[in-house]
């Protein structure tokens, strides 16, 4: 009986430590998304540490714009379409998503690697669209001050060729994970998902939405 | 015997799922406990006296300044019954809220645990240490362990960094106790060794 007994209590927690693991997409708290099914973002300007073309920004456009890996590939009415603007400014609460692989307003300093900021109004009071979720008005993206640390990084694109392991890690991954973010996502409990919080130095992965992802998606805007 | 050979293994394999491979930020350089404590100026436990935000700097921002009342010193040089202020990005002003994603932010009346540093900007005002990670909230009740939760698992429910020394959710003493360690540790300031 207490074999059996131990049996079952150790099988219980095995299943709801794998259902921890295996929890889904997180929306931000409290709920928002953009009032329309589509959000262009402007790419303001690169960053140094990035020896492809334009430092970064081209790879990070194709990657955001891609309707195959993207955020477009989830298919499911909504479309995200990023161009390169250098002459767009950086400015909060503006209403143009703005996205800066470098430093703007200088949140993003010491391990930071890219820092999201959205901005909404409280809900209700005609602010909500009538669905309970908050409408996001704006949200912008810098990265880190414009020079390089050791091993060339923080950042590389795939153009670029090689990784520096340990110190460099991949633009396409960190801004298609902020859009995320600028869309209404948070972090996801699912490994392997875009919007989960962790990822290795060179690992190009979370350029590439998941399913977890795109279910997150729907949630918002379907 | 025969239960400890299905079950244990089953265990270690649900236990290797919460393990990521590749376990580093996405926002954030991995940086361990260790090097977040030692590059930190102080740490504190203490009450959130006042909160005041508003749009200001270049590029304008809405910016949160907390006023902490130490109540008790882990690390660096303030004392109980001092009141310090740190500044972080994001806040509401009217009926518009700025978020920072995974920046700390405050209540009025909640207690904390924060590593403390000071912005890059020269201006020497403070911040949280460590961004969501260098914050934890604590959690008295009646009858039970006093709780300290990492800010920055509140929102995904499990730990960012997986090289955390210090869980995500313990006990208030036992965060005393491994922050004093740590610091122990550090060589002069900001200096790992």
């Amino acid at each position: 009986m207490s074999r059996l007994r131990a049996k079952l209590i150790l099988t219980l927690v095995v299943i709801i430590m794998m259902t921890g693991a295996t929890s889904a997409y997180v929306l931000l708290s409290p709920a928002r998304h953009w009032q329309e099914p589509s959000v262009n973002f402007r790419i303001r300007a690169g960053h140094v540490s990035i020896t492809d073309s334009d430092q970064g920004m081209t790879a990070v456009r194709n990657a955001l714009n891609s309707n195959s890996i993207g955020w477009n590939s989830c298919s499911n009415g909504f479309t995200v379409n990023a161009t390169i603007n250098t002459s767009q400014s950086w400015s909060l609460g503006d209403g143009i998503p703005t996205i800066s692989l470098r430093r703007q307003i200088g949140g993003c300093g010491g391990s930071c690697l890219a820092a999201t900021y959205t901005g909404y109004y409280t809900c209700g009071g005609g602010f909500d669209g009538g669905d309970g979720h908050c409408r996001i008005t704006d949200s912008d993206v810098e990265g880190r001050t414009n020079v390089t640390t050791g091993g060339g990084g923080p950042y590389y694109t795939t153009a670029e060729g090689s990784c520096t392991a340990g110190s460099e890690y991949h633009a396409e991954s960190i801004w298609v994970h902020e859009a995320g973010h600028q869309l209404g996502l948070g972090h996801s409990g699912t490994s392997g998902a875009t919007m989960y919080p962790s990822v290795s130095s060179c690992n190009t992965s979370l350029q590439s939405v998941a399913s977890d992802d795109c279910n997150g998606m729907n949630r918002l805007y379907n | 015997m025969r239960v400890v050979r299905v079950v244990v293994p089953l265990a270690l394999m649900g236990l290797a799922a919460l393990v990521p491979a590749a376990a580093w930020a996405s926002m954030f350089e991995p940086v361990s406990d260790r090097t977040l404590v030692c590059e930190s100026t102080a740490i504190i436990q203490g009450e959130v006296i006042q909160v005041d935000s508003a749009w200001e700097g270049s590029p304008e921002a809405i910016w949160t300044r907390a006023v902490i009342r130490v109540d008790r010193a882990m690390r660096g040089p303030y004392q109980p019954g001092q009141y310090i202020e740190v500044k972080e990005i994001g806040g509401t002003v009217g009926e518009y809220t700025l978020v920072a994603h995974q920046f700390p932010t405050f209540e009025v009346g909640e207690e904390i645990v924060t590593m403390i540093g000071t912005w890059d900007d020269g201006s020497g005002d403070l911040r949280v240490h460590g961004y969501g990670r260098g914050m934890f909230g604590v959690t008295r009740q009646h009858g039970r362990p006093t709780l300290a939760t990492r800010y920055d698992v509140l929102e995904s429910r499990r730990p960012v960094m997986h090289i955390d020394r210090i869980p995500p959710v313990v006990g208030l003493d036992d965060l005393e106790r491994e922050m004093r360690a740590l610091s122990a540790r550090c060589g002069g300031r900001g200096v790992v060794r």
